[in-house]
């Protein structure tokens, strides 16, 4: 745009555009950034918490007799409290989960979702990676240098989800503990095991909680909670012994 | 490089050398605002056009810097007349990039718009507190807005006195640079206040400046290679330099009857004088004089033939 404006017509947008932030940021605690579909809003006018859980232990998992449980569920429990609401929780599918927010059943969903499955499936928004698993190769302390996994025999224990990025490293997952000793766990489950990780990385996974698309208010007061938590493999070990 | 563009007076050479250092300084400028605004691009539709924007601010200074240097080459059998005419090509180019991304960006915004798609801006962490990223996202606008105005206006003056086209449309769209920030940066709040509507929105109007910027100067860009009669640099009128070259030739006294037809080339202009000689002759010591004459009138003059004939209609 090359046409001119008036020089008092700029320096009022200009100041304008200068002093709103700070205008707006004097009001930041429960006014801005806002929910589009005023989640945070009704959830505290309710008092009532929807979340969607999907079964992944330790993440999350409905137990029979019908209470939740996992690390997620600990940490959403917290949030509740923090917020001063109830829980109700939606046991649904992991993708049922992920719709039931774009179609504001939920308010949020768990279920050991990483960022990619959230954002993939394209319905609902990941919050920050609150943990950063990663996927090791772990071996008895005495085992010595492994430099990689060619030709080696890796066990992969019942429920870890490693086969197919064993053999991507050149490796042959085995469904028996080997005579080489080397385990693929993820890290959090090498404490009180008397395995120490090789060095060899077979994944990470940045878990993320998930939220209703744009719905920044609610997405900014629970990111607020979630780095106040404290060690999140330590949760997880509760959950998982 | 004072070797270098024969045909331009020492004083233009020295500000043509000036113009290209300050856009070398620019294209530094740049590369920090484009990093800047990259690592806070968040998931807003209008702040991801502005930065294409940004990216597209490449185009002009690289097509001047090249310009300006195959510029300088000497003619050769190929090329007798030179390359003054690398200017109005890369002019046209830059133009035609910038349209074309204009419409790219409308419908890209057009299509989150339709999806009602809600942009989602989480939070960083920023020493110990939990901080909007739309924050960030707005500081980096305010950076990326700022300094495009500075060197807009410092572009201006070199871009008159080198009649340089290419620089001066660079000049102007930097200098409305600033709009397209506020725009991202009202786009970006809009979403804080709950409008998920705004963010797409304010990426429209961006990308309706950068289309109408490309729009314009194709325009002027393709009028200046069909051969127009030449215009100022702000194309607000035909260039004065015609009148003056008209009135030369007229004040002549072997002139009867004169006709001047003037183009551009790049920076320069040519074009051909026909003459009806006053008493049906004119000597050719007569026609070099007035050759000589006329390129002294004023440097952007080049290449002016001066034809006598019996009669002009």
């Amino acid at each position: 745009v090359t046409r001119d404006i008036p020089q008092t017509g700029r320096r009022k947008a200009l100041l304008l555009v200068l002093v709103l932030p700070f205008a707006l940021a004097g009001c930041r605690e429960t006014r801005f950034p806002r929910d589009p579909d005023a989640t945070l809003e009704s959830v505290l006018a309710t008092g009532s918490l929807t979340v969607a859980i999907t079964d992944h232990a330790p993440w999350a998992e409905m137990d029979d007799g019908g209470r939740a449980e996992g690390a997620e569920v600990d940490l959403v429990e917290a949030f509740a409290a923090a917020l001063g609401v109830r829980v109700v929780w939606t046991p649904l599918g992991a993708f049922a989960a992920l719709d039931a927010l774009e179609s504001g059943e939920a308010d949020l969903a768990v279920g050991g979702f990483t960022r990619d499955e959230v954002t993939s499936h394209g319905a609902a928004a990941p919050t920050y990676a609150y943990f950063d698993e990663r996927l090791v190769v772990a071996a008895p302390p005495d085992h010595g240098l492994q430099e990689d996994l060619e030709g080696a025999r890796v066990y992969v224990p019942p429920g870890v989800v490693a086969t197919r990025l064993v053999r991507e490293q050149g490796g042959t997952p085995v469904a028996e503990p080997s005579a080489a000793g080397l385990v693929a766990l993820p890290r959090w489950r090498l404490a009180g095991t008397g395995l120490v990780p090789t060095g060899i990385l077979l994944e990470r996974r940045p878990h993320v909680l998930a939220v209703p698309k744009g719905e920044n208010a609610w997405l900014l007061r629970l990111e607020q909670f979630l780095r106040l938590q404290g060690p999140v493999d330590v949760l997880l070990r509760e959950n998982a012994g | 490089m004072t070797d270098r563009h024969p045909r331009l007076p020492e004083a233009q050479r020295r500000i043509l050398a000036r113009a290209r250092r300050l856009q070398v300084l620019w294209l530094v400028a740049l590369t920090t605002i484009t990093v800047a605004v990259y690592f806070s691009l968040g998931n807003s539709q209008a702040m991801k056009t502005a930065w294409i924007e940004d990216l597209l601010s490449f185009v002009p200074p690289v097509a001047f810097l090249v310009a300006s240097w195959i510029e300088g080459w000497a003619p050769n059998d190929r090329f007798p007349l030179g390359f003054i005419r690398v200017t109005s090509i890369s002019y046209l180019v830059a133009a035609v990039a910038l349209a074309g991304v204009g419409l790219f960006l409308i419908v890209d915004a057009g299509m989150t718009l339709i999806a009602t798609e809600h942009p989602t801006i989480g939070s960083v962490e920023v020493f110990g507190m939990t901080v909007w990223f739309g924050w960030v996202m707005i500081a980096a606008l305010v950076y990326s807005a700022a300094l495009p105005v500075v060197f807009g206006r410092l572009k201006l003056t070199p871009a008159r006195e080198l009649h340089d086209k290419t620089l001066w449309a660079d000049a102007l769209m930097n200098k409305a640079d600033w709009m397209t920030g506020l725009a991202a940066i009202a786009g970006i709040l809009g979403i804080g206040m709950g409008w998920w509507w705004a963010d797409a929105a304010a990426a429209i109007v961006i990308s309706l400046d950068v289309l109408h910027d490309g729009v314009k100067n194709t325009g002027a860009a393709i009028r200046d290679l069909s051969d127009e009669m030449p215009r100022t640099i702000d194309d607000s009128a035909f260039d004065p330099l015609i009148d003056e070259v008209r009135s030369h030739i007229d004040r002549l006294p072997w002139v009867a009857k004169s006709r001047v037809r003037l183009r551009e080339e790049g920076r320069f202009l040519t074009g051909t004088v026909h003459v009806v000689p006053r008493g049906g002759g004119v000597t050719p010591a007569e026609l070099e004089m007035a050759d000589r004459d006329l390129r002294a009138l004023h440097w952007r003059l080049r290449i002016l033939l001066i034809i006598p004939r019996s009669r002009i209609e």
